[in-house]
This record gives C-alpha cells, sequence and structure tokens, in this order.
C-alpha cells in the first residue's frame, strides 16, 4: 500500500477510536480516491474538525474527553504498543512467558461506525491478557507468532463464528480461538445509524520472554 | 517577540522521528556544513518563513487530537534546533505539557542551550555523524569537542531510553569499519538506541 494511503488509513483509525470512546456518532465513508495521497485531505481534516467541537461540547456539559493515550500502539505495534503496555497485562500466574497482544491491524469491511469493545482498547488487552495462556507445547518448542483470528460482531454485539486465519499451531491457534469465545458483547458496527453485523480480523501475538 | 525562520514543515510522520504522530518543524540556521547536508537551504539566513511560537502552535494544533491519542507531537529539527533556546520555549508554555516534544540535533551548540531546554524536551535524536574527530571535521567543517561533551552530559541527566543516537555509513567519508568503532564507542558511554543508516547520495 502506498505510504500516503496507510498513513490515511491510521489517522482514520485513530479518529474512529476517538469517536467510539467519547461516544460521538462519526460517519467515515471509504475514500475512493485511487492515487496516492498525503495521507489527509480535507474530508478527512473536516473530521477531526467535527470530534474537537464535538469533544468540547461534552467538555461544556462536564463530561471527561477520553482522548490521552487512546491509540498508542495502533503505529508501529512491536515497539511502540508493547513498550507501553501496562503491567496488567503480564498474566501472574505465568513468570516465564508474556502474552503479548496487539490490535494494530483491523481488517475487515468498513462500515461508518465500527464495533468497539466496550471500554476500549486498553479493556480489550487487559482481557486478552487476563485470559490468554500460553500454550505449554508452544513454550516447549520456543514457537513464537501471530495467529489470525477472523470473527463476526453480530447486531447486539455477540462475538460469532471465529476462525483462524492464519495460524502458528502448537495450541496457539486454539488458545486464540478459545479466548476469542470468551469474550463479552461488543458495542455493534453501524451504517446510516442502525446496527449491522461486522466482520473483524485480529492478530493475536504469541511471544516468549527472553 | 522572539521569531525563528522554518524552512519546513512535514506532517503526520508515523513513528519517524519519535513515537506516535509527530509534525517535524525545520530550523533555518545550523553551525555545521555537512557535504550531504539534505537540506542545505536552511544556510541561508534568509531562506524559511518567520514564525512566533504563537503561529507555529496555531499551524499545529490542528493536530493535537492526533498527538494527544498517539502520545506523538512536535520534533524540531533543521537545520539545528538547540540553536532556538527561548522560541521552543515559549513554544513548549503555549503547547502545554502533553504534547511530546523531541529534538533531532548534532549536539553542536553552547552547553547552556542544552541545559536551558533540557528540562522541557522529552527526547532526542542525536546526529552524531562519525565519533572520529578527522572525520567529523572532514564532514561537517567543525570539531565535535562539544559534541561529546553534551552527549556525556545527557546520559548522565536522562534516561538513555529517551536518546537515539543515529550514526551513519557517510560514503567517501567513513567505513563500515569506522561505524563499528563509532557504535562501540557510544555503547561505552551508555548510549542505548541506535539508528545505522547509509547516506544516499543524489
Amino acid at each position: 500500500m502506498a505510504k500516503g494511503k496507510q498513513t490515511c488509513k491510521i489517522l482514520k483509525e485513530i479518529r474512529r477510536q476517538i469517536a467510539a470512546e467519547n461516544d460521538i456518532k462519526l460517519v467515515i465513508e471509504e475514500c475512493t480516491y485511487q492515487g496516492d495521497c498525503l495521507g489527509t485531505c480535507p474530508k478527512c481534516e473536516a473530521e477531526v474538525r467535527y470530534l474537537e467541537r464535538e469533544l468540547e461540547k461534552r467538555q461544556r456539559m462536564g463530561k471527561a474527553a477520553v482522548v490521552a493515550g487512546l491509540s498508542v500502539g495502533l503505529l508501529g505495534a512491536s515497539q511502540v504498543a508493547l513498550a507501553q503496555q501496562p503491567d496488567s497485562l503480564r498474566m501472574d500466574t505465568i513468570v516465564e512467558e508474556e502474552v503479548m497482544v496487539e490490535t494494530s491491524e483491523f481488517f475487515g469491511c468498513i462500515v461508518e461506525t465500527m464495533p468497539a469493545f466496550r471500554g476500549g482498547e486498553q479493556k480489550l488487552f487487559e482481557f486478552l491478557g487476563n485470559n490468554l495462556v500460553y500454550p505449554k507445547e508452544a513454550k516447549e518448542a520456543g514457537i513464537e507468532g501471530k495467529v489470525f483470528v477472523e470473527f463476526y460482531i453480530e447486531k447486539d454485539g455477540t462475538v460469532c463464528d471465529a476462525k483462524v486465519l492464519r495460524g502458528i499451531g502448537y495450541g496457539c491457534d486454539e488458545e486464540a480461538l478459545r479466548v476469542i469465545g470468551l469474550m463479552p458483547k461488543w458495542y455493534p458496527g453501524k451504517q446510516r445509524g442502525k446496527a449491522v453485523r461486522v466482520r473483524y480480523t485480529m492478530p493475536i501475538n504469541f511471544k516468549l520472554s527472553k | 517577540m522572539v521569531k525563528a525562520r522554518v524552512i519546513g514543515i512535514s506532517r503526520h510522520r508515523l513513528t519517524t522521528d519519535g513515537d506516535g504522530v509527530t509534525t517535524l518543524v525545520a530550523f533555518n540556521g545550523c553551525p555545521l556544513r555537512c557535504k550531504y547536508c539534505l537540506n542545505s537551504h536552511c544556510w541561508d539566513p534568509e531562506r524559511g518563513k518567520e514564525y512566533t511560537p504563537e503561529t507555529l502552535y496555531e499551524e499545529t494544533k490542528i493536530d493535537q487530537l492526533y498527538f494527544l491519542a498517539t502520545h506523538g507531537g512536535v520534533t524540531f529539527g533543521g537545520g539545528e534546533p538547540l540553536l532556538q533556546v527561548d522560541f521552543i520555549k515559549e513554544f513548549r508554555e503555549r503547547c502545554g505539557t502533553q504534547w511530546q516534544l523531541v529534538a533531532e540535533s548534532s549536539l553542536n551548540v553552547p552547553f547552556e542551550n542544552l541545559e536551558a531546554l533540557d528540562p522541557i524536551l522529552d527526547g532526542y535524536i542525536v546526529d552524531i555523524k562519525d565519533m572520529n574527530p578527522e572525520i567529523y571535521q572532514a564532514y561537517t567543517g567543525k570539531d565535535n569537542v562539544v559534541v561529546l561533551k553534551n552527549l556525556e552530559w545527557l546520559l548522565q541527566h536522562r534516561d538513555p531510553n529517551g536518546i537515539m543516537v543515529r550514526v551513519p555509513h557517510i560514503p567517501d567519508f567513513n567505513t563500515d569499519e569506522d561505524v563499528v568503532k563509532s557504535m562501540e564507542r557510544l555503547k561505552e558511554m551508555g548510549v542505548k538506541n541506535f539508528d545505522e543508516f547509509n547516506y544516499i547520495i543524489r
């Protein structure tokens, strides 16, 4: 993907996260421009101004604007996100390993409002960190890598139909599916104000500590 | 009113100049005359657009939401940003404490400048060129005595994780072996983060 388009995609995801976390309705339309761009355009800029106005409005009404650090982890996930993940992600029950999770690469169809884990990305990290167990088989064989899992968020927020798109074996694929199956309901995706079923893909990173 | 000339502003840089979404602000003016300088127009004191900290803040704050959400901010480069002490201090007062402010510097500046700006900077990207004084002199036209003293001070006063040292392979000026030597010496000094790269001559 051309650099500008990649930048655009990341900035768009940051806007989506800010909107979702602050309960702001944001209509994100898929960009139809074919050539490369600078990563932003008047339409993208207008969305940022809209978010600013909405956040100001909420602050005037005494609500807290949740922005700080919201999208840390979206960029260069392996360096930025993992360095800043909270201790709560580390599993107390296992000393030698950490299961690290990144949600930086979201794929799937584009809807106006993407589904969101209740409590935001931070809570998603915590949920995965608290539930994932490094499979013994993988640990003994020194297996590390990402398991790409696809699932659907139903109109009522239920997570279902999870399957492994690309796995690494040694019990990691089954473990990723098991934990996805434990997930509580999400906020559903929306199209023109109506809840819709959305396909979601998430990489789950299994990494042994050195 | 403090003013400075800026030769370029580049928005939405993703992890190139520090963590998060950053805007690079390149100042006019540099004490060095590097043979392969990418921004040699910064040597002409008339080049660039004049800004006050206020006008620069107004122009960069359009990305404030991105900065806050990703722990990003403004990276000052150039030219030599550590020559703009009063400007950057006043800019910090305008932008507040939540923006990450990083200086991309050669550290070939008076120690007083570094000392004055250090408390308000979140990180450094140090362009070390080469640790060998003869190579440094040949490539930049200046000696590196002050650079080493400043770097030593920084490493004693800061968490080394907040300092990235760029070590370039400079065609016709240093060899791969020189780069290895530079990095060994820097490691002995306490440097933890390196960006080793090749200069591409156009």
